[in-house]
């Protein structure tokens, strides 16, 4: 019998800083591992003694034998995480979770990220930059607190140029070239169609907000596209820790259309 | 079988098996590892306590690893199980693990030691006599319950049936030939109405004042949990270099709590209202509504400090309110 609980060692190929308190891990899957995923899948990644998190995949499925995920510290595992250094293993379970793929193809598509809600989404701008993922078009909406907390700046110039990419910042610190204020003043400024895919990640008050908005501009709730964030234990819709209502996020989710949330009002 | 042989019998057992079963003590009757066959209880009432952490360990290890290895642990007992004398009830609960757990392979290991004999004193209680709630008991019970072997008591006979090839194979074994096979032929009839009905009066409940009414009482002592037969929630933990897992309790403060700090079960109200998601919604769905999320047992009132009857939130949840 298959055991969905026993993780799979993988060595980090490199750990590199991409904001002030995140790093991209780029973890090498041992020869002849198949880790197939889709826009938005999780892994649980978990380390001797400091338990499993959920962490964003954020490299592109494209790429089959390394995968990376990016980690924000916030508690003891992640600060273990961040230590991390090439050649020390990582111990991941996945994917998990419903994610997203033929959805969006040939779509016109509306990226909104959040805060380090960015991390997911970023798979989408590379295959789509990188010719690799064909779509009618894309528009990205991205916003952070400042500066620091800022991720891929490097990579920002390239996703400019290659599609619709904008950054907004709510409390720049410094100068600040770029725009500041909410996600929403950008939101308000973004065209929408009717058949706008809406795919968005970040905190649940940004999923406030911008649902009115979005609500206020005729947007249907089928295309809305939501991620949510859950304490989560097994992944297999067992342990009851990500239960919304009838739903559980890692295997229902962690995507949701807003039909499928409008009803349950704890789930954002 | 009279019960001067099927206590020899038992007996007999003791020597060579871990046998848990209702016993009473002090006036109580409680699931126990039965030492003295004269405690073992017939009278077909439920035991203050389930079954379930003979099939469902609250602790459990399950991997260990070092730097580079990782391995699963498979924890065996030093000797085969009996689960002894379990009610219809209770074995409506084990037909839910054995869907719930399925794919485990822990589970599945452990439940391969444990041979099941249910039991029923058709003369003293009719299945129909539980005080049954939210459960659809059929006319041909048994052959929707999970169990290797079955006693009936008729009278002063103890008669036996076997639901499986290994149930079977232990009564030739044990030179018991006097038997009726009884073919499982699945938990239940998909789609059970009573299932689906609660199903929805849950689902629609969020804003019901009732949910806002028992978070003044529940004092989220966790002790319904603890005691239900089908709450089977766990954490993974840590211990040296093992990974456990453990039973959960979602009355816990710290159930939904995310690293840095949003807590998705933050009020009493969200817990208790997820916990009859949990039991009426969420169980029912995922298993086709073909297992219980709730047997009737009433485990959950009787240890509730501050009394609160499930029922009577059903009932409650029935009645048409002004504020919807």
């Amino acid at each position: 019998m298959n055991n969905p609980y026993l993780p799979l060692a993988v060595k980090i190929l490199s750990s590199q800083a991409v904001s002030a308190d995140t790093k991209l891990l780029t973890l090498q899957l041992p020869r002849a591992t198949r880790f197939d995923f889709k826009y938005l899948q999780f892994i649980m990644a978990g380390l001797p003694g400091w338990g499993e998190a959920a962490l964003s995949l954020t490299s592109s499925p494209e790429i089959k034998n390394t995968l990376a995920v990016a980690v924000r510290q916030v508690g003891g595992l992640t600060t273990k995480l961040q230590q991390l250094k090439p050649g020390n293993n990582l111990f991941i379970r996945g994917p998990f979770g419903n994610g997203l793929a033929k959805e969006l193809l040939n779509q016109s598509v509306l990226l909104i990220g959040g805060g380090c809600g960015f991390i997911p989404l970023r798979p989408i701008i590379l295959d789509y930059t990188a010719g690799k993922l064909p779509l009618k078009s894309l528009q990205t909406i991205y916003g952070c607190k400042n500066q620091r907390a800022l991720l891929f700046t490097k990579e920002q110039a390239t996703w400019q140029a290659k599609s619709d990419f904008k950054v907004i910042l709510e409390q720049p610190e410094g100068s600040w070239p770029g725009k500041q204020g909410l996600i929403t003043e950008l939101l308000n400024q973004t065209q929408i169609s009717l058949t706008t895919k809406i795919i968005m990640v970040g905190p649940p008050l940004m999923y406030k907000f911008v649902l009115k908005s979005l609500l206020a501009k005729k947007v249907l709730p089928s295309n809305i596209y939501l991620s949510l964030e859950r304490k989560m234990y097994c992944g297999l819709g067992v342990c009851q820790h990500c239960a919304i209502g009838p739903y559980y996020v890692c295997k229902d989710g962690p995507v949701f259309t807003y039909e499928q949330l409008k009803n349950i009002p704890e789930a954002i | 079988m009279l019960k001067k042989d099927l206590d020899k019998w038992l007996k007999k057992l003791l020597g060579s098996f871990i046998i848990y079963g209702p016993v009473v003590i002090k006036r109580q009757i409680l699931v126990q590892k039965i030492t003295q066959v004269k405690t073992v209880d017939y009278s077909g009432k439920l035991p203050q306590n389930s079954f379930k952490e003979i099939f469902l360990p609250a602790e459990q290890e399950i991997i260990t690893y070092q730097k580079t290895k990782v391995e699963t642990v498979i924890n065996q007992e030093a000797k085969n199980i009996i689960a002894w004398g379990l009610n219809v009830l209770d074995l409506k609960a084990l037909t839910l693990y054995e869907q719930v757990f399925a794919k485990d392979p822990y589970y599945q290991a452990r439940r391969r030691q444990i041979l099941v004999i249910g039991f029923h004193p058709a003369d003293a209680v009719s299945a129909k006599h539980y005080k049954n709630f939210a459960l659809e008991l059929e006319d041909n019970l048994l052959e929707h319950l999970v169990f290797d072997v079955f006693i009936i008591k008729h009278g002063a006979n103890f008669i036996f049936y076997t639901g499986t090839k290994r149930g079977q194979q232990f009564l030739e074994n044990q030179g018991i030939t006097d038997y009726q096979h009884v073919a499982f032929i699945g938990p239940a009839k998909e789609g059970s109405i009573k299932a689906q009905e609660l199903a929805g009066l849950i689902s629609k409940s969020v804003n019901h004042p009732v949910w806002e009414k028992l978070a003044k009482t529940c004092l989220a002592c966790g002790k319904c949990s603890a005691v239900c037969p089908t709450c089977y929630c766990f954490d993974l933990t840590e211990k040296n270099c093992s990974r456990c897992r453990v039973a959960g309790n979602c009355f816990n403060s710290d159930f939904g709590l995310v690293a840095g700090g949003n807590n998705f079960q933050e009020t009493i109200k969200q817990r208790i209202f997820f916990w009859y998601t949990h039991k009426f919604v969420r169980i029912p769905q995922q298993y086709k509504y073909a297992v219980p999320g709730c047997i009737s047992c009433l485990r959950c009132y009787q240890v509730c400090p501050v009394g609160i009857d499930i029922r009577k939130v059903l009932a409650e949840l029935k009645k048409p309110t002004t504020k919807k």
